[in-house]
């Protein structure tokens, strides 16, 4: 087991090194340029944009720039070109906003998605499972943009109860407990959409594994024990059938950043989805590169936890 | 009970019961009723240091913390702000050969100051016994040259303003100083004024009658070095701004503004480290003397008139900032900005909202609301719900939403032509546009009101040339080319261009064909292209349409590489269009990138940065405008309206002038109806004077 885990970190620094150098010169070599001010703005004099490129080390050959750039990246100095925060800290900022609205999500999708493929599964054939089969697929073709649309011009407009931001605006709350369930409010829906096609998708995987699982012969034999139907769901069938979703659990950690953008905009909800998008419209380097090595970062963690999970449902798997 | 199935069913009871209890919390809370005006911007300002800013939000934001040493007032000219008064005048230098001559020429001067009254000399005297300095009224060089011209020509040494270029790769730093070092002209080094643009750029002005030129030609190989801009003069003319600051101006953390700040201002503006983008125009400034806390005398290298603009610029604190590292105002100053405006910086919740509360110690009386909160929401739809709801006081109407909004007795409206236009630029370099007759040809195929009503619904109104409606300098009176196929088909019939078999004209066998560029950047760039083909079409000739990634456009459009592009600038408020229009700027990566070429507008563009009486500066810009619409070297196509909406009497404006407080109701100006938006007052609160 420790061997295995020495041997999976060692691989994943290395892989996390690779992937730097590739996105930084993904980033640095794409066309455009990265001036706060704009291509076409006569009154900046080339001068100007010769004291930017010092600044920020864009006179200095790509190899050097990159070392430089790591080199700021791991002592916390690496800073945005756009309003020479350090990214870290500006990442930081978003962090627990994102973290909240992301693993409420992941609550969401993992019970009501499980709890779906299950119903499914148990009343495979009949009508009860196709409601949940058109269901899922329903929730898989509707573009979340339109339900946050519906949702945000239904509550705004109509009713009148505030959705946008981290917590209703211009408010005194009475005590912190009304405050913290305010601001828990405003997480619930912009989660809730969030999760509705990972939830439909964890219920389409879960009904066809547990499917197949309540085939096999010791499901059989369960049965033929005589234990109750709910022990043989829960108990004997569900364990062998949570591979697929433990597979899902590992590629939620990286839709940290990339799988909220939209959403994040419409409920103006301040996270890392709306930071990783404006930094590539602004080619905002060193964030770009802060944010891409985070995000290799999260993939390989989420890959790990996934594969330490592995071995603890199924025994058969054996971390040598 | 297996812990699973009580895990599933446990979090999926708590999260919708959390759910509900977290709705029925907010339904039940109650929006405390403030004195605040609420705007909506789409997205987070990027600094609040305004010397640093170069985005729109940042500056709807910095507009209300800080001041400039003068602003523009509702009919756009320059007033003062944090100066109660300013005035200009020259000193202009004319150099000898020797002291005889220097002595000769003041003689002259004594006697003919009085015939000509107009000169404004105010005093006259002789610096190092051969330059002779006159300080005059007015700044510019229209004086300076009648001065020249009674003064003998043969006894005047010649000014030379050279820029010289280093490469940067291959030669030594310390090359500048030892040129200077090797040249021993005569009168080279006692006269000789540098200034370093940039490590590899300096610009030197010197009086002698030596030709740096042919001595860097015959030292090639020593000085590796370029001239890339020259002009000689008969004297050197330096414009002053003199400027008397208010005495009860206070930051906001009490301590009062001086000049010193203003002097800092300058200096962070000109720093290489903080890359200000309003570097350009004080590039011009050679030096600020600070004669007490409370006077300021600026001096300019040269007469340049939109300079004056310039201080407009906010002001930043020096007893804040001054000595200390500017990579660090990033998380200090430029998060908790301290100006002198009307509104204090009270907090920044990053992505959700910026709050100013009001200064009670603004040195023109507190403002009357009591906060001002600016709301970011990026999403379009969003910002309009908000608005809706009255979460913000404030919307900008996109053009297909004008029509509801202005038949809705709820919304006000304010619609101006904003400060944009929309143009075809033909590149006049290729063979088909260099013909003037086809350019305006093309004009008259052109339907435009009908194009405004296809994409802009009706707002906008055409554009009559390089400026647009709400300008100072623009020109009412020219006459739009207006859309006449008749006309359009007899101008190219005059220029060769016959109809042929299919349709389409030729001369000479070649087709009249042409490939207009347009970036999908644009979100009505690919509209217009798709309306001109059309019409074009039907006129015999041909365009294909080729849509770019805006990267790409962007380089085919500086690297001259197309026959005609879609494309729109966005103007600032001053008249000097030098970098579009002039022939010099038809460079690789040069905004002049159509190729215009006419010696009579590279005239009107300089003489206008030279000029500073306000009057003539009209009539030369009104002359420019209608020159170069005549030429067409654009299709010029429409300048977009801006349109404001807001909640029915909720707000009125009471403003401070010379003469009291005014009190109106809001209203549309030149500048904008909302340019004094810190006089509003709700109307439930309103103002105790």
């Amino acid at each position: 087991m420790l061997s295995f885990i020495l041997r999976r970190l060692g691989l994943a620094f290395f892989l996390l090194f690779v992937i730097s150098l590739i996105s930084f010169f993904i980033v640095t070599l794409t066309p455009g340029s990265p001036y706060p001010w704009g291509e076409m703005n006569p009154k900046i004099s080339p001068e100007l944009k010769e004291a930017f490129r010092k600044k920020f080390h864009l006179d200095r050959p790509l190899p050097v720039q990159y070392c430089l750039m790591l080199h700021d990246l791991f002592t916390g100095k690496l800073r945005s070109m756009k309003d020479e925060l350090p990214v870290l800290r500006k990442i930081l900022d978003r962090l627990p906003a994102s973290l909240r609205l992301n693993i409420t999500a992941m609550l969401f999708s993992l019970s009501c998605g499980t709890l779906l493929g299950i119903y499914g599964a148990r009343h495979a054939g009949h009508w009860h499972d196709l409601l949940s089969s058109f269901l899922a697929f329903l929730l898989i073709a509707l573009p979340s943009f339109w339900i946050s649309y519906l949702v945000v011009i239904g509550l705004v407009k109509h009713v009148g109860i505030p959705i946008l931001g981290t917590q209703s605006y211009g408010i005194d709350f009475p005590n912190e407990f009304s405050r913290w369930l305010d601001q828990t409010w405003h997480l619930m829906l912009p989660a809730l959409i969030l999760s509705l096609g990972a939830l439909a998708i964890q219920s389409r995987y879960l009904r066809a594994s547990m499917i197949e699982t309540l085939r096999e012969h010791y499901i059989l034999t369960a049965q033929a024990k005589g234990l109750s139907s709910s022990a043989i769901f829960y108990k004997h069938a569900l364990r062998n059938s949570l591979r697929p979703l433990i597979t899902g659990i590992g590629m939620l950690l990286p839709s940290l950043i990339s799988g909220t953008v939209i959403i994040e905009s419409i409920f103006a909800y301040p996270g890392m989805g709306q930071l990783g998008y404006q930094a590539v419209l602004e080619r905002d380097y060193p964030m770009l590169v802060a944010l891409n090595f985070i995000v290799a970062a999260l993939v390989l963690i989420g890959n790990f936890i996934s594969d330490l999970l592995y071995a603890v449902v199924d025994p058969r798997v054996r971390l040598e | 009970m297996n812990y699973i199935r009580f895990l599933l069913y446990g979090i999926s009871l708590f999260l919708v019961l959390l759910f509900i209890a977290s709705l029925m919390n907010t339904a039940s809370l109650t929006v405390k009723k403030e004195n605040e005006m609420s705007l909506g911007i789409n997205a987070e300002p990027v600094t609040l240091n305004p010397i640093q800013q170069s985005d729109a939000s940042s500056a709807l934001v910095t507009g209300f913390l800080f001041n400039g040493l003068l602003k523009t007032n509702e009919n756009l000219e320059l007033v003062g702000s944090l100066a109660s008064e300013w005035s200009l005048s020259q000193i202009t230098t004319f150099y000898f050969f020797n002291s005889l001559a220097a002595e000769r020429a003041k003689v002259i001067i004594e006697k003919e100051k009085i015939a000509h009254p107009e000169w404004g000399i105010d005093t006259f005297l002789i610096e190092h016994s051969t330059e002779l300095k006159l300080t005059l009224h007015e700044p510019g060089y229209r004086l300076s040259e009648s001065i020249s011209q009674s003064l003998p020509k043969e006894s005047l040494l010649p000014v030379q303003t050279v820029r010289l270029q280093r490469d940067p790769k291959n030669s030594n730093p310390s090359i500048f100083e030892l040129l200077v070092t090797t040249i021993s002209e005569p009168h080279f080094k006692e006269h000789l004024q540098r200034t370093r643009r940039s490590d590899d750029c300096e610009e030197w002005v010197f009086a002698s009658s030596f030709s740096l030129q042919n001595f860097l030609e015959k030292n090639a190989s020593q000085f590796p070095l370029k001239i890339t801009h020259q002009g000689t003069h008969l004297f050197t003319a330096e414009p002053l701004m003199h400027f008397t600051l208010r005495h009860d101006v206070c930051w906001h953390d009490g301590v009062p503004f001086t000049s010193a700040d203003v002097v800092f201002t300058c200096h962070a503006i000109m720093d290489d480290r903080i890359a200000s983008p309003l570097r350009s125009y004080f590039e011009l400034v050679s030096k600020i003397e600070t004669p007490d806390p409370w006077h300021l005398i600026v001096h300019y290298r040269h007469p340049f008139s939109p300079a004056l603009n310039s201080w407009t610029a906010p002001i930043i604190p020096a007893h804040l900032l001054e000595n200390k590292d500017p990579s660090l105002w990033g998380s200090s100053f430029n998060r908790h900005p301290i100006g002198t405006g009307p509104f204090c910086f009270e907090a920044w919740k990053s992505n959700e909202y910026v709050r100013l509360k009001k200064n009670n110690h603004y040195f023109l009386g507190a403002p009357w609301l009591d906060s001002i909160a600016f709301r970011i929401l990026p999403d379009p739809l969003t910002l309009r719900l908000a608005f809706e709801t009255h979460q913000i006081d404030f919307w900008d109407a996109a053009p297909w939403a004008v029509k509801g909004c202005s038949e809705d007795p709820r919304f006000e409206i304010f619609a101006s032509p904003g400060n944009s236009y929309t143009y075809v630029g033909w590149n006049s370099r290729r063979p088909l546009f260099a013909d003037i007759r086809v350019r305006q040809a093309l004009a008259y195929a052109v339907n435009i009101p009908e194009m405004i009503q296809y994409l802009l619904y009706g707002n906008g109104v055409p554009s009559t040339g390089i400026f647009t409606p709400r300008m100072w300098c623009y020109n009412d009176s020219i006459q739009p080319f207006s859309y006449n196929p008749k006309k359009a088909a007899a101008l190219l019939d005059q220029a060769g261009w016959k109809v042929g078999h299919d349709g389409i004209r030729t001369r000479a066998g070649k087709r009249l064909s042409f490939t207009l560029l347009t970036s999908n950047g644009s979100s009505i760039g690919p509209d217009i292209a798709l309306l001109l083909q059309d019409k074009f079409r039907k006129n015999g000739i041909e365009m294909k349409i080729e849509n770019y990634e805006w990267t790409v456009y962007l380089k085919k459009l500086l690297g001259h590489d197309f026959d005609a592009v879609v494309a729109a600038w966005v103007l600032p408020d001053d008249c000097d269009q030098y970098d579009l229009w002039n022939s010099s700027q038809y460079v690789s990566g040069g905004f002049n990138y159509t190729g215009y070429n006419n010696p009579h507008v590279d005239q009107l563009l300089q003489e206008i940065r030279n000029e500073y009486r306000r009057p003539e500066v009209i009539r030369l810009a009104k002359e420019l405008q209608q020159t170069i619409y005549q030429d067409q070297p654009y299709l010029f196509l429409f300048v977009p309206k801006h349109t404001s909406v807001l909640w029915k009497g909720t707000y009125r404006v009471c403003y401070p002038t010379d003469h009291g407080f005014v009190d109106r109701p809001l209203e549309p100006c030149k500048a904008g109806w909302n340019y004094n938006m810190e006089w509003f007052y709700r109307k439930d609160y309103p103002p105790i004077k």
